[in-house]
């Protein structure tokens, strides 16, 4: 008996669905005509007609136009939009999801193909580090060259000539000396000749800093005749056409330092202590300029763990640090100063 | 925002996840190789449990569980691309334009991680033609010639994507 009185309200059901179907259907054609260039006053006449016949239409109508609305307002910003294309370039096929190692190959063939361009690639380099990895190595002629984090560099040695080029990132080397054959470090803002010594190279975006830990480099910028000695204790930048005055270091300290893993800095700006630490972390560590370079910085940062570093930071500074994703830490400026609690005994100091 | 279940809820509930949450986490263990990743999607995938409308009705609550634990796997996957496309996006402005805000940050990858998980699942011609057509504007004869068909066909791949859309939003929403 069940059976006989459920079948008609069954096949209601299945009705209803089909009628629901027909009515998602029209509404996706008349938006597409709509959206056409062959639609005229009478379609759109037609339209309003066929919408105020039943809310049902205006309900499936509405439901397209939120997720179209969605749609665009993500392709009105140029990152969002080439989000969207690459993420849906590739054939459809949700098991494609199945681990994130297809955006990981994906994410690398994007960085690969600007690396391709860029002169100073460091893809083939002869030594380098990943990110949270320091490396001592021998060089042929007994020179002692380290690697700190996400650093590469290329070795050219000749009868004539040591050439060390320093493709992304800090080296500290300790030069053997070999009157025959001088010792150059190069990057893309000049040169630098060894003359007997041990010094750090620095490569960023904006210039080349050389800090002198002991005896003298000759320091030639990109495009310029004259050459500019640099003694211990000193600290210069290169920059195209230009090594900037010597500033006074602590060449002991940095020494200690750099063989500690840590980052010294003496009266830096906070921005460009953040941009010197994020050489040492995965991912992006993101703040606002304006926020950070009245803020000037003296401390010794730990930076195997640069967690720490950005706590030791903040309990100096009125700083807020968000970890947003393991990929994705936010520093910002607060109003009102750490509370007391917070602050530690670390090596961190405001200036 | 809390979750109410009468207590007959709760004690179901409470029943599967007794016996089967240590289940859940080792089969999720296996399948990612990490013990504090399986223990995460684990817990997510017992909140779905109980909110599921289903709950006592469920028959096979392990299939269920699968089920559920592998859209999360898929939906986590997605998340972290969406996230990786778009930080690389941004950092490859970053010189050019100010830092957006944090929170508009994670909004947006999490906007972008539904579109695309809506999109994902319609065909390919279809999605090409309605990318095309949202993303970059085109006219159905353009997108005609790019894909190499006819208007008619264009039109009726728009039609699709819509539909396809459209039922995908009522999924959601229960």
């Amino acid at each position: 008996m069940s059976e006989l009185a459920h079948q008609p309200a069954h096949e209601a059901e299945a009705r209803a669905a089909t009628v629901r179907a027909t009515i998602v259907r029209q509404a996706a054609e008349w938006l597409v005509l709509l959206a056409s260039r062959e639609a005229s006053a009478a379609d759109e006449a037609a339209f309003n007609a066929w919408m105020a016949a039943d809310p049902a239409h205006a309900r499936a109508v509405g439901a397209m136009r939120g997720f179209v609305g969605k749609l665009n307002s993500a392709a009105g910003d140029a990152s969002q939009r080439a989000v969207l294309r690459q993420a849906l370039h590739k054939p459809s096929n949700s098991r494609g999801w199945r681990g994130a190692a297809a955006a990981m190959l994906l994410l690398g063939a994007m960085i690969g193909g600007w690396q391709l361009f860029n002169p100073w690639s460091a893809i083939f380099a002869d030594l380098r580090t990943d990110t949270a990895e320091w490396k001592n190595e021998v060089l042929p002629d007994q020179s002692h060259l380290a690697l700190a984090s996400a650093t590469a560099v290329d070795i050219k040695f000749s009868a004539h000539e040591r050439k060390v080029a320093l493709l992304k990132g800090e080296i500290l080397v300790d030069v053997a000396p070999d009157p025959q054959r001088p010792f150059v470090v190069q990057t893309p803002h000049g040169t630098m000749r060894a003359l007997g010594t041990r010094f750090v190279v620095t490569l960023t975006d904006n210039g080349t800093t050389l800090t002198m830990l002991h005896s003298k480099v000759e320091a030639r910028a990109d495009g310029q005749e004259d050459a500019r000695v640099v003694m211990a204790g000193e600290q210069v930048v290169l920059s195209p056409a230009h090594v900037s005055t010597p500033v006074a270091i602590d060449a002991e300290g940095v020494a200690a330092a750099w063989s500690a893993h840590q980052l010294m800095v003496q009266d830096q700006p906070l921005n460009q202590v953040l941009d010197s630490l994020w050489r040492y972390r995965r991912g992006i560590v993101m703040y606002r300029n304006t926020d950070m370079d009245a803020m000037h910085v003296s401390a010794l940062l730990p930076l195997e763990d640069t967690d720490r570093a950005l706590q030791l930071l903040a309990s100096s500074f009125p700083l807020r640090i968000r970890h947003l994703t393991p990929w994705l830490t936010w520093v910002e400026k607060v109003e009102k100063p750490a509370p007391a609690d917070q602050v530690s005994n670390g090596p961190a100091q405001g200036s | 925002m809390s979750l109410i279940l009468c207590p007959r809820r709760r004690d179901v509930a409470e029943m599967l996840y007794t016996q089967h949450h240590s289940w859940l986490q080792g089969w999720l263990r296996k399948k990612l190789g990490c013990a504090h990743g399986a223990a995460d999607i684990a817990q997510d995938t017992f909140l779905r449990l109980m909110a599921s409308r289903d709950l006592l009705m469920l028959q096979e609550p392990r299939a269920f569980l699968t089920r559920t634990a592998t859209r999360l796997l898929i939906d986590d996957a997605r998340h972290k691309k969406i996230e990786a496309l778009y930080l690389e996006e941004l950092a490859a402005q970053l010189e050019h334009a100010h830092a957006p805000d944090p929170a508009k940050m994670l909004e947006a990858v999490r906007a972008l991680a539904y579109l695309v998980s809506v999109l994902e699942t319609l065909p390919e011609k279809p999605r090409q033609a309605f990318l095309m057509a949202q993303l970059e504007e085109l006219g159905h004869d353009e997108i005609a010639s790019r894909l190499s068909v006819s208007s008619r066909m264009v039109r009726k791949y728009l039609v699709q994507a819509l539909v396809h859309c459209h039922d995908a939003l009522e999924q959601v929403q229960p």
